[in-house]
């Protein structure tokens, strides 16, 4: 009797400390946070900085909640305060629930604060409070970050976090914009040498990006939107428009009509904690493709044989990207082997590329193109922005037995020096559903039916 | 008390390992950064070996004193005086240590999962629970140890295998890290960190004859450095070698590292439970130690009057160090530096002492 007297009290016991463990102090109610899932940083004009908050409406995210007004499902709200962290206190003087960044998606800087080195000096603050994530996303828009922010409508989601992570994740896709760059993979790129930061560009539409530009002189809006921002695919070809690759825009200047006024394109270049350029989405394609962070694309381009028509192909990368770094007499020498593969998807010209006297001309032009991108990047890496974007400092690295003999190389300063020698194998691999294309039959022309010659 | 209690090879590896090992819970990964740098594992591999050659003398110590306890090999190779003079020097390094890790398990909890939760009520309850396990003995330990360990274990390995897509080779290079000068001077004293290998001569007679012992021995120290070179090689690969000697709890932030899409993220939660198992299971060990070893060294009948009075000394020693960065330093600065010394030289001096007064071995057992 006693022995069991003894365990029951004993169990008593447990269940108090458990009680006692879990259940006072820290506990809270879900429904006394509001859950912030974007911030937007912006210099202040009454204080250091302006912070925007996305805060979900939880009451209209919630299950059965499809449709609605996208502007009902989030609070939007923007604070002048002298830090981050002090934002979630001043805030909750007006919200009424208690700010949280457990469940905070994205942070987008304003071009102005990531060009004057406060993004950067940010980024490692962030790391240390426990409701920050290091897999938040981290982006910089053209204009006001709190522009971007009150853009997040999204229409075909009902919930805005998820939108966010969607449209940050679709680099995977698209290649355009950079991925896996977050919180964390800034802060190892900011504290780390042989390598400096990536992140993603945002930007409004197009049309909304000449207006802020024309009404707000800190817009910062730098690339026009008329013009095309660079890239090796740029070529005129007769049809009905200038031929322009599909990537070669920046956020902001992509000549669409209609859709949420926010996009991914591109991305920002740092040296150190200081933004120094922006690449397209062409050349964050080739970013990719050297550094190994490439995955898929569907990209254009003019026909090598009939020029005035287009043809696209989905690129992936075959296999990650051989870099080998040697250094003689101080200067980096950098050759860099990109293997991809091609699937055809469409051809305008109905020429059948798959035979084998025509497909080494499909893949000699494709090859052209890419090296073209690839060789850019490089060069707008070592001469604009002097910074080592891709990593290849990296593979430098295993060249020096300690930590002392590597700090000892300042990487950073030889970089913009080194001799880099890319090569790019592209091989197509298949063509779409078809093994091969039977032209258009044109009698004056003498193409016959079954004539694919 | 240690003779009492019964359980199979499974069960002593299954406790050794946990006592060791659940430091990668801790600042341990972060310390071994600090000092190596990207050749972390240089200094986890060296440091083992070295633990290793300590071992072999305690191993040699209980060949010659089949069946006995530390405590009883210290009073049986110099007297009843050496065998006081050793339980309470053994009393006072294990108060301290385990002092310092109840400390460091509370800190974490506040850190990680109970902001708001004062840390004294949180120290309450680890103490409550490891004297409550204590009370019930260490086989119970040892069996709880082994009905926890696959979850641990798996909890570790499936941390660091989730973290794959953030991996960059590169990060392990230079492949010396902050080189030897630094790394060699650091190998013996942080042998340190395998300091519980002796926890098996504590408990000699309760897990068999010095062949198994060290069999056990071998069996925790390959698991323990599977695993803690699983953790510090994955952090580098993870974080840098610059980024790696910052967080407090490595192992917390590579949990909140896992992004493997939509779905497969925020997985520190489950982190979270089985780290405070871990937690209570290694600090339910020092507690057995540090009651039952002050009992054998003054032949006291019973351990069990000993709980409370040494659970409140724990609690109030915790209390000491003011802050969480004393913390850090006490347990990888002080501790470290220290403990590889009664490490080597208690079995050794034992060992020559028992040579020297001609005490144990098959003479011994003959007179």
């Amino acid at each position: 009797m006693i022995s069991r007297l003894k365990k029951l009290l004993l169990l008593a016991l447990l269940a108090c400390l458990c009680l006692v463990g879990n259940g006072c102090w820290s506990s809270d109610e879900p429904d006394n946070f509001a859950y912030v899932l974007a911030i937007g940083v912006d210099k202040g004009e009454e204080n250091r900085i302006k912070m925007t908050y996305l805060i979900a409406n939880s009451k209209e995210m919630g299950a059965g909640k499809e449709g609605g007004d996208a502007a009902q499902k989030s609070l939007i709200t923007s604070i002048e305060t002298p830090s981050l962290f002090v934002t979630l206190n001043t805030v909750n003087t007006y919200i009424g629930r208690k700010l949280t960044l457990m469940h905070a998606k994205i942070i987008i800087f304003s071009e102005e604060t990531a060009r004057s080195g406060l993004m950067g000096s940010f980024v490692p603050a962030m790391g240390q409070y426990r409701e920050v994530r290091g897999t938040m996303f981290i982006g910089v828009t053209k204009g006001k970050a709190a522009d971007r922010i009150n853009a997040i409508k999204p229409i075909l989601e009902t919930n805005p976090a998820k939108y966010i992570e969607l449209v940050a994740s679709s680099g995977v896709y698209t290649g355009f914009i950079p991925q896996t760059e977050l919180l964390n993979t800034m802060y190892i790129s900011l504290s780390s040498d042989g390598i400096e930061p990536v992140t993603m560009l945002f930007g409004p539409s197009r049309e909304q990006a000449a207006s802020e530009d024309s009404a707000d002189d800190g817009g910062e809006l730098t690339s026009d939107a008329e013009e095309p921002v660079g890239g090796a695919g740029s070529a005129g070809n007769g049809m009905t428009g200038e031929y322009r690759a599909e990537g070669d825009y920046v956020a902001g200047t992509l000549p669409r009509e209609g859709g949420i006024n926010f996009g991914a394109m591109g991305a920002a270049a740092f040296r150190g904690q200081v933004m120094v350029g922006e690449m397209t989405g062409d050349e964050v394609v080739a970013w990719g493709m050297l550094t190994g962070k490439y995955r898929t694309s569907i990209m254009s381009l003019i026909d090598p044989l009939v020029p005035d028509t287009v043809l696209s192909a989905t690129v992936s990368e075959g296999r990650k990207p051989r870099v080998r770094v040697r250094l003689e007499d101080g200067k980096p020498y950098i050759d860099v082997e990109v293997t991809l593969e091609g699937d055809i998807l469409g051809i305008q010209s109905l020429i059948d590329y798959q035979q084998p006297d025509k497909q080494p001309v499909l893949e000699a032009a494709y090859t052209e193109k890419l090296a073209g991108l690839i060789n850019g990047i490089i060069k707008k890496s070592q001469e604009e922005f002097r910074s080592d974007i891709f990593g290849f400092g990296l593979y430098a690295r295993r060249l020096y037995l300690t930590q002392e003999q590597w700090k000892a190389v300042h990487w950073e300063e030889i970089y913009p020096e080194a001799e880099i020698n890319a090569t790019v194998n592209f091989k197509i691999r298949r063509s779409g559903m078809l093994i091969q294309i039977m032209p258009i039959i044109n009698p004056e022309a003498g193409v016959e039916e079954g004539d694919n010659d | 008390m240690p003779g009492e209690a019964r359980f199979g090879y499974a069960e002593a590896v299954a406790l050794v390992t946990t006592t060791i090992a659940t430091k990668v819970f801790l600042s341990y990964p972060t310390a071994i950064e600090h000092i190596a740098g990207s050749a972390g594992w240089l200094l986890v591999c060296l440091t083992a070996i070295v633990a290793w050659l300590g071992f072999l003398l305690v191993i040699k110590l209980l060949e010659r004193f089949p069946g006995k306890t530390l405590i009883e090999i210290a009073e049986a190779a110099g007297g009843p005086v050496t065998g006081i003079f050793t339980g309470m020097v053994l009393t006072a390094g294990i108060l301290v240590m385990m002092a310092v890790a109840l400390r460091e398990f509370a800190e974490n909890m506040v850190i990680t999962a109970l902001p708001q939760t004062p840390i004294s009520v949180i120290m309450a309850v680890f103490v409550l629970c490891i004297a409550l396990a204590t009370y019930l003995g260490l086989e119970v330990i040892a069996r709880a140890c082994y009905v926890s360990y696959p979850f641990i274990l798996t909890a570790v390995l499936a941390i660091v295998l989730l973290n794959y897509t953030n991996f960059n080779v590169n990060w392990l290079y230079p492949i010396l890290g902050e080189g030897l000068d630094k790394i060699l001077p650091a190998v013996v004293y942080r042998s340190s960190d395998y300091w519980e290998l002796l926890v098996l001569a504590m408990i000699a007679p309760a897990v068999g004859e010095a062949k198994s012992i060290r069999r056990i021995g071998r069996s925790s120290l390959v698991i323990s450095i599977v695993i803690f070179l699983s953790v510090i090689i994955s952090a580098n690969l993870v974080f840098s070698p610059a980024i790696a000697n910052e967080p407090y709890l490595m192992l917390y932030k590579m949990a909140r590292t896992v992004y493997l899409g939509r779905f497969v993220q925020r997985v520190e939660a489950i982190f979270v439970l089985i780290w405070g198992v871990g937690a209570l299971l290694r600090l339910a060990v020092g507690f057995y130690l540090l009651v039952t070893v002050p009992v054998q060294a003054l032949r006291l009948p019973d351990y069990r009057p000993f709980i409370l009075p040494l659970g409140i000394l724990l609690y109030a020693v915790a209390f000491i160090p003011p802050d969480l960065p004393t913390v850090f330093s006490l347990e990888n600065h002080v501790l470290r530096s220290t403990v590889w010394i009664p490490y080597f030289f208690l079995p050794g001096l034992l060992l020559l002492l028992a040579v020297i007064r001609g005490k144990g071995g098959k003479r011994d057992i003959k007179t």
